[in-house]
């Protein structure tokens, strides 16, 4: 209950003052998975490219982070980034160890659009292919070794 | 699903965003009224030891201290027993509780006020003037003169026209109350119509002379009459301390004894280890964090007995939902459908196992470079799900 009143307000607070610049929720019809549409705006390597992430809440949510990942489907790719595996997986410490109960959805997207914006150079983290193929479908359940504070 | 969520929608749950952004400050204010991890006006509110000094809802930074000993908001270490009540905060939210459906109430009164003096503008242009004028003053005029020009747009406006016998809804206590004495009735803290013999939970006013006693003698010795008499109160251990209660290690105790503690605290003490121990933990926090509100404001322990039950069936509902969407799945459909990937993933272990003769003991994974960021869980922490898998495959192979 604590859960979808939290979420309630969140989703509220995005439709009445608007989601952040470049971001757009797209689906949110239940208080377990809801997706935002997230775009790097000014002169990155991502110009033009529109991505989808989706966040997924437990019953303990916020006091534990919400399952966050790029959707990869027909539509939509992971971006190719350093700290994001081709399955949609998200290297980010706030999404783990770093997370905080007063963080929020809309945070959440605005720290990933600045990781993409600060981006250097496209590459996949140099580890993707053994993950991605020993990864568990929640992410949240990786061990992850945030090794990077640089981008 | 969707059908629920719409539901939540459409239910009226407080929000800043009730206030347009454009009333000065008031947005802000009901903001910095509430706690920033559940977003709802301060319950008990206490202030942590971090170097800023952040104010949250008892209950909210207790469980999140559960988790880890830092600040949600600025990261900083903080514990449990430095948590200090905020009496000025809880003051600023019991007041703000009271007022806020009042300043919202005259705001939605203003704001269809002036647009049925726009429609009238709009209906007839040149006749209407001068009244165009004044109503331009009134939203000009600054915020300290508001109050004094509200109490006009009702009057003119057709909706709601006050005649001698018209009865209006208190904002405060919500019972109808004429017109003509509403100020009066809010004046006095809403003392209930005569007829009626309950008292409305705002009042304020003690009914006879006894109660009256008993508040002074609180005050005095800031503790309830009630402990006064120390045979009576012995009805509930947990009724007469004020005192919070004690956290359990629940590695290390056992079974029988947090049984026997959720008995004496009168939960139930029913499920396995782990649920009780999240049933204990709820209730310590819920207690405790029951004791940082105000002595007016706290609940029962019959009151957070009965929300545990609540949780407690609420919990239940959800394990058995979580197990019959486990047993929707039609395990034949879902081999048929993975029939391909199945059968890849047998022909890849056939091959392994024609390489490598003897199966390893551990993961290949542990192998690999360590400093490499993400480590897939361990055997043990996934290991249902992977032998589920594993049931599959072999099905398959039969």
């Amino acid at each position: 209950m604590a859960v979808s009143r939290r979420l309630q307000k969140e989703l509220r607070d995005l439709q009445v003052t608007g989601c952040p610049t470049g971001i757009t929720l797209l689906q949110a019809d239940d208080f377990q998975s809801w997706i935002l549409s997230l775009e790097v705006l000014g002169d990155t390597l991502y110009a033009g490219e529109k991505f989808a992430l989706r966040f997924g809440f437990d019953n303990s949510y916020p006091i534990t982070p919400p399952a966050v990942t790029f959707v990869v489907d027909d539509q939509y790719q992971s971006p190719v980034h350093p700290h994001v595996y081709s399955n949609g997986h998200i290297c980010a410490s706030i999404l783990g160890n770093e997370w905080s109960p007063v963080l929020t959805v809309s945070a959440v997207c605005i720290t990933l659009q600045s990781m993409l914006a600060s981006c250097k150079s496209k590459e996949r983290p140099p580890d993707n292919d053994r993950y991605v193929r020993h990864a568990p479908a929640d992410p949240r359940k990786t061990r992850w070794d945030f090794h990077d504070d640089d981008v | 699903m969707s059908d629920a969520a719409s539901k939540f929608l459409d239910a009226d749950i407080p929000d800043p965003t009730d206030f347009s952004a454009d009333a000065p400050g008031l947005r802000q204010l009901d903001e910095a009224l509430r706690c920033t991890m559940c977003r709802e006006l301060f319950q008990a509110p206490v202030t942590v030891n971090c170097t800023h000094g952040h104010c949250f809802c008892s209950y909210c930074i207790r469980d999140a201290l559960a988790t880890k000993p830092e600040c949600p908001l600025c990261r900083g270490q903080i514990s449990e027993v430095q948590i200090r009540k905020n009496p000025a905060m809880e003051d600023a939210v019991k007041a703000w509780n009271v007022a806020r459906p009042f300043v919202l109430q005259i705001l939605r009164e203003r704001a269809d006020a002036e647009a049925a003096a726009a429609a009238r503008i709009k209906a007839s242009a040149n006749s209407e003037k001068p009244k165009f004028k004044k109503r331009k003053i009134t939203s000009e005029s600054n915020s300290d003169d508001d109050i004094v020009e509200i109490g006009e747009p009702p009057a003119s406006s057709p909706s709601i026209q006050p005649g001698s016998s018209s009865v209006v809804l208190c904002p405060l206590c919500n019972k109808n109350v004429p017109l003509k004495t509403i100020n009066n009735h809010i004046d006095a803290g809403c003392p209930s119509p005569a007829s009626s013999g309950l008292t409305s939970p705002c009042s304020p006013l003690p009914k006879d002379k006894g109660k009256q006693k008993q508040q002074w003698s609180q005050l005095f010795q800031g503790a309830p009459a009630a402990r006064k008499g120390k045979g009576k109160a012995r009805g509930h251990p947990l009724e007469e301390q004020a005192e919070p209660l004690p956290k359990i290690a629940y590695d290390t105790v056992t079974q029988k004894r947090l049984r026997d503690v959720l008995e004496e605290y009168g939960l139930a003490a029913t499920g396995d280890r782990q649920t009780m121990a999240a049933r204990h933990a709820r209730f310590v926090n819920m207690y405790n964090a029951n004791l940082d509100a105000s002595e007016g404001q706290r609940k029962s322990v019959k009151q957070l007995q009965i929300e545990m039950k609540r949780w407690d069936e609420a919990e239940e509902k959800r394990k058995t939902r979580k197990k019959v969407d486990a047993k929707d799945i039609d395990s034949e459909e879902y081999q048929r459908e993975n029939k391909s990937t199945f059968a890849k993933l047998v022909q890849a272990a056939r091959a392994g196992a024609q390489k490598r003769p003897t199966p390893p003991s551990s993961s290949p994974l542990t192998s690999l470079p360590p400093e490499s960021s993400p480590v897939p869980p361990e055997n043990g922490i996934d290991s249902s799900q992977q032998s589920a898998e594993n049931h599959e495959v072999m099905v398959l192979e039969d």
